[in-house]
């Protein structure tokens, strides 16, 4: 298996999530979803391959799981999704990633 | 002088019979100058017990002068208490006692004229009338009253409900053109609310004595007033008392204070509206990301779809058909939000019809849920599925449940809780429904709870404090109750009640 193909989704709504995942199935990468940031900590085993991670999310957000992962400095590339985003919201997400 | 004298004394002579009668007589028989200043020429001893002068103190005194100031002209100006029959006046009077206090007379008197038709002299017999005056004077004040009242106040003849008498505020009220002496009760009301309040009203006062109410009263096509049937009075026949001989009706008119009602209606419903309007605008942000979620699933079908297009891998119309499906769907979705929250702050003549409260407590709950996602709040439900519909405004209740709920959500935001939920229940009690909705967001202190409900009482950083007075507002005008229990430390209930059937 290709692991540079391999994309974890987190995202609450259910529908969104199903139809982002039939996109990037669709589009040939490999897909694991998880409906919270606490669901994708019990199944990430560390692979490698990009994280796409709703901002707003009941519980942990999409903020504070990126904070978490790099405490446990998991080297993961993040892509922040956001139906609402404001610029000082990119800001902390981008220097975050630093 | 001494031609009257001589003339007098011949006639004393000629009287002698009478004057035996005249001298036991009560009433005062008096003979009086047929001049402006009516000089008593004699007296028959009644006027000692009458007016307190002896016969000899008063022969040759002015009798004019004892007249009351308002009652010496009587004759003169021909006022009301003159009656004219036959040569006879009669005349009703204050006189005055040798006391000094005045007494009322009804003296009828005669002219005496010569052959030549030249007044002689007066011939007057007087009665003492002051205790019937005194009691036709009360009755007459309490005539007044009745006429000059503004209340609507009519007579009706129990045996064929002829109206008999109107006072001037019901003929001015209610009769049109057509005169009002042929009125009947029931023309004063619609038929159905004749049979159905009316006559059970006048039962009532028939057997009772009396009765008190509001019936609405028809008035002239033309008339743009509002009158109401307040109370009926039963009188009982003089000598038969088993039968009702005749009711008075009391009215009133409430054009004002209906008036005032109204415009208090329309000011609620305007205050009303304005709050679901200023709440829609406090929840954009979570209603735009709502609208966005389908919005931008949507987006992913059709990108896919048009991407799988672009690289050939759609040979068949057909493999679209699954994108397509779920995009419509997602699309409905996003037209349900906002046909939502159109007719949440859609100005609207508020309507009172039955509807599914179950259904609007859950309805409601689709506005706050990405706010309650958020906050992970649990929404519970508890609903009486044998709930019937209470007659309501839609809206307004929704609003009032919105209200209610996002206290709660905005509660929890202050108070971290493990496991915060919402309990939203509906009840049947009676007549009526119990809704409630509670939370263990920290309760509310007891000072504040004495004043929850008025205006601008707030507890939150930015809000107005319209909420809950407003809420209690339209659940009382829904003939409902709103109130809070709390036990101040962690729990917090709020009720409200519906009445199930709706007595106007």
């Amino acid at each position: 298996m290709n692991n540079n193909n391999r994309v974890f989704l987190v995202d609450d709504d259910t529908d969104f999530r199903e139809s982002m995942q039939w996109l990037l199935t669709s589009a040939g990468y490999d897909v694991v979803s998880a409906s919270s940031a606490t669901e994708f900590m019990e199944i990430y085993q560390g692979e490698q391959g990009c994280l796409l991670l709703d901002v707003r999310m009941p519980g942990i957000n999409g903020l504070a799981l990126q904070q978490l992962l790099q405490e446990k400095n998991v080297q993961l590339p993040i892509i922040l999704i956001s139906g609402h985003g404001d610029i000082p919201m990119a800001v902390n997400a981008i220097k975050a990633g630093d | 002088m001494t031609d009257l004298q001589q003339e007098l004394t011949l006639c004393q002579q000629e009287t002698d019979r009478y004057r035996l009668l005249a001298e036991q007589s009560t009433d005062l028989i008096s003979r009086h100058s047929a001049t402006p200043d009516w000089v008593f020429i004699d007296v028959n001893p009644a006027i000692e017990p009458l007016l307190g002068y002896r016969a000899e103190e008063i022969i040759g005194q002015s009798g004019y002068a004892l007249f009351h100031p308002e009652d010496a002209d009587n004759l003169k100006n021909r006022s009301d208490t003159v009656r004219y029959r036959d040569g006879l006046y009669t005349n009703v009077y204050r006189y005055r006692h040798k006391e000094g206090h005045y007494i009322w007379f009804e003296t009828t008197s005669r002219t005496i004229k010569d052959e030549q038709g030249v007044p002689v002299e007066v011939i007057c017999v007087s009665r003492d009338v002051t205790e019937r005056e005194k009691a036709l004077q009360a009755t007459r004040r309490l005539a007044k009253v009745v006429e000059a009242s503004s209340d609507m106040i009519l007579f009706c003849q129990h045996k064929d409900l002829m109206l008999t008498y109107l006072n001037e505020s019901a003929q001015r009220t209610l009769s049109n053109q057509q005169s009002s002496s042929t009125l009947r009760l029931p023309q004063l009301f619609q038929d159905n609310q004749f049979h159905d309040w009316v006559i059970p009203a006048l039962n009532q006062a028939a057997k009772e004595g009396n009765w008190h109410g509001a019936i609405t009263m028809k008035l002239p096509n033309e008339s743009t007033r509002v009158a109401e049937l307040r109370e009926i009075i039963a009188h009982r026949d003089r000598h038969d008392k088993k039968h009702v001989d005749y009711y008075t009706l009391i009215g009133r008119d409430v054009t004002i204070r209906k008036l005032a009602e109204q415009q208090y209606k329309r000011h609620q419903n305007e205050m009303a509206h304005m709050s679901r309007l200023l709440s829609v605008g406090e929840m954009a942000t979570e209603l735009a990301h709502e609208i966005n979620q389908p919005l931008a699933t949507i987006l992913n079908y059709s990108n896919g779809t048009l991407r799988q297009i672009e690289e050939q891998q759609i040979h068949q119309v057909s493999q679209t058909q699954r994108a397509f499906e779920l995009i419509s769907k997602q699309a409905h979705r996003a037209a349900e939000i906002i046909r939502r929250i159109r007719r949440f702050v859609q100005r609207t003549d508020v309507q009172y019809t039955p509807f599914d409260l179950n259904d609007c407590c859950k309805e409601v709950v689709t506005f706050l849920n990405q706010d309650a996602r958020d906050q992970r709040i649990q929404f519970v439900f508890d609903l009486d599925n044998t709930c019937p519909m209470p007659s309501g405004d839609r809206v307004q209740i929704e609003q009032v449940l919105l209200n209610l709920l996002r206290n709660s959500i905005e509660a929890y935001s202050t108070f971290p809780c493990e496991t915060p939920s919402i309990h939203i229940k509906t009840k049947v009690q009676e007549q009526c429904v119990l809704i409630s909705v509670s939370d263990q967001a920290g309760g509310i202190r007891p000072e504040m709870m004495k004043k929850l409900f008025d205006p601008f009482t707030t507890s939150k950083a930015n809000g107005l404090g319209m909420g809950l007075s407003i809420s209690r507002s339209l659940i009382e005008s829904h003939g409902g109750q709103l109130w809070a229990e709390s036990d101040g430390t962690h729990s917090t209930v709020f009720y409200f009640k519906l009445p199930l059937r709706q007595t106007s």
